[in-house]
């Protein structure tokens, strides 16, 4: 008989942020959450197997691959789930690596870029882009698809973030490669794109339907609702915040009150209005 | 008394160039004086490459006993070292006119240096697409576009029959050639009681695909395994997502799949339209959502699938491969006055 596949939860969580990913555990404990949560962080986190952080290439996010590949890979685990530490648990998750389908990865699909653009086209359309110019890594929705179709993607471009993403233990390897590959295609052509682009790249050329992958097909498993992604009146990303998901994406901006240093780390999300 | 050429490649029965210098030595070897040139002893002893080229008379000669001062054609057919190891040159200090057909989409090492120095007379593609990718290369050479041909008798028509449904596909076991996701590409088509052939596999192709998880769905089979005819005649569909790195020249095993009476499903942005026509013997298909309406529609419609297999077959035998008229073509290409 086969054995159901394993996973756990992990992260990497030092200063402020360790607080919210001691607030992220406790929520999961309470909500019955009994899977293991493995933090890479500077302090002990109630609830969690807590390792010292190390000192990693920070910038662009490169953190998040070099610790998976490094660190979390040796875990014995046949699935990884990062959490941002600004996450909090309604409920247990049911069913968690069903989001996955056949593909070794799951990053939630947040915005349909090909889509917008088509319906920016029409004076009928639901969806406006606002302000083309500028938006993604000093690019424009057509040049950000435009690079992701120049390395590969051929189904619709989509816009993703890494609040939370699953991965395969076998495919750990591929999925690093693949995103370095994708910012070393950007760093070709002057461009500097962050290891969230890189697993959103990763994301799209290893699944073959990105609509099992969209947020709005996995409502019941994960939002986000992040005060920063969609401006007032403006675009929510695939009608997100539904409200019944079991893991909530709340946002650090929201809960520190717009703190400078950690929306940094977000000035790359796209801006969309009506 | 017949003309001498020499063609430098190997026939084989495994890539598209192989298998085309064995159809194009079928077709050939009674209009000239034929010879294969081989780059090793090895190519000499293999005992297939002699059992076919003894059957036709063709001598098998290694590339460094070319005759000096002969007046004949030399033909080049995509030989990696052909320019490095020098032989396009002494080629053409024995006399003879260099007609050359690189048959992919990328630059051979030397190639451009043997442009230059003025050792090719002719060049050959097979198709738009490729000769578009030379055009800088080989300006003012004298240029023909001669597309694939292959021996419709060697794909014979076969009336479907699975007790599985299946889809496969069949090439070199290159990589490149695949797609990144490919696995998960064919799975998630949506296609319940399925079979999934692969020819041909590898280690390489293992570890490209170590991360999935091969189910009993799945038949994995090393090259030659299975004679290509017959592979293709178990096939349902002809489904072949291609890696976003790999342009098709001209997609040969796409037609040979045809001839088989299998419905091939491509992707845009190769030379695969002037192989079918789109929606009247396959598909032509640029998202995932293309192959999976493709794939779905004719799944579901066995009389659809039957037609339009039938009509593949027809089109590829009697339209696409025209034998007097093809051996013209290459009579003419290899003509000079």
């Amino acid at each position: 008989m086969n054995t159901p596949p394993t996973y756990c939860y992990w992260s990497v969580a030092t200063g402020p942020y360790a607080e919210f990913m001691a607030r992220c555990v406790a929520s999961a404990r309470a909500a019955g959450v009994f899977k293991e949560f493995h933090i890479l962080t500077d302090r002990s986190i109630e609830g969690a197997e807590s390792y010292e952080a190390f000192e990693v290439e920070m910038t662009d996010q490169l953190y998040k691959l070099i610790y998976l590949k490094a660190a979390i890979s040796k875990l014995n685990f046949d699935y990884y789930v990062w959490l941002d530490a600004d996450t909090i648990f309604r409920r247990s998750p049911r069913n968690l690596l069903a989001c996955l389908s056949r593909s070794p990865i799951h990053v939630p699909l947040e915005v349909n870029l090909t889509a917008a653009i088509t319906a920016a086209k029409s004076p009928h359309g639901p969806v406006r882009v606002d302000q083309p110019q500028e938006i993604l890594y000093g690019l424009s929705i057509r040049q950000y698809m435009e690079l992701f179709t120049s390395a590969g993607v051929n189904n619709p471009v989509y816009w993703s973030r890494s609040a939370f993403w699953i991965v395969r233990r076998t495919a750990i390897e591929r999925v690093c490669e693949l995103a370095l590959r994708f910012r070393a295609t950007a760093k070709g052509r002057c461009i500097t794109v962050d290891a969230t682009a890189g697993l959103s790249y990763a994301m799209q050329m290893l699944c073959a339907d990105p609509c099992i992958h969209e947020a709005t097909a996995n409502t019941d498993l994960w939002e986000s609702v992040d005060a920063r992604v969609g401006k007032p009146g403006g675009f929510h990303p695939c009608g997100m915040a539904t409200g019944c998901s079991a893991i909530v994406h709340e946002g650090s901006g929201k809960q520190r009150g717009g703190n400078e240093k950690l929306n940094e780390e977000n000035q790359h999300e796209p801006i969309f209005a009506n | 008394m017949l003309n001498d050429l020499f063609i430098f490649g190997v026939p084989g029965k495994l890539g598209g160039a192989a298998t085309k210098i064995r159809d194009l030595m079928r077709m050939l070897f009674k209009d000239y004086d034929l010879s294969c040139m081989v780059a090793s002893v090895g190519f000499q002893k293999d005992a297939e490459v002699k059992r076919f080229l003894d059957g036709l008379g063709i001598p098998c000669r290694l590339r460094n006993e070319l005759p000096s001062a002969s007046d004949g054609i030399a033909l080049g057919i995509c030989e990696l070292d052909f320019f490095t190891s020098g032989t396009a040159r002494r080629i053409k200090e024995s006399g003879l006119k260099l007609v050359w057909s690189n048959e992919m989409m990328w630059e051979f090492k030397g190639e451009a240096e043997a442009v230059k120095d003025g050792l090719i007379d002719r060049v050959l593609f097979l198709s738009e697409i490729q000769q578009q990718a030379f055009a800088k290369l080989y300006e003012g050479v004298d240029q023909v576009i001669i597309r694939n041909h292959i021996t419709p008798e060697d794909f014979p028509f076969v009336e479907r029959s699975n007790p599985t449904f299946t889809i496969g596909r069949l090439s070199r076991p290159d990589p490149v050639k695949f797609p990144t996701n490919f696995p998960v590409f064919y799975e998630e088509l949506g296609l319940d009681d399925v079979k999934f052939r692969v020819q041909a596999w590898n280690k390489e192709m293992e570890k490209k695909f170590s991360w999935h998880r091969f189910d009993a769905r799945w038949e994995l089979l090393p090259p030659n395994k299975i004679p290509a005819a017959k592979f293709l005649q178990s096939l349902d569909l002809f489904v072949y997502p291609l890696g976003h790195e790999f342009v098709e020249s001209w997609g040969r095993v796409v037609a040979e799949a045809m001839l088989t009476g299998c419905v091939p499903i491509v992707p845009a942005g190769h030379q695969f339209h002037n192989v079918f026509r789109h929606g009247e013997h396959g598909f032509i298909c640029k998202t995932f959502s293309d192959y999976q309406d493709a794939v779905l529609e004719l799944h579901d419609h066995a009389s659809l699938r039957r037609e339009m297999g039938r009509k593949a077959a027809d089109y590829a035998r009697h339209d696409l491969f025209d034998h007097a008229k093809h051996k013209q073509m290459w009579i003419d290409a290899l003509t000079f006055n």
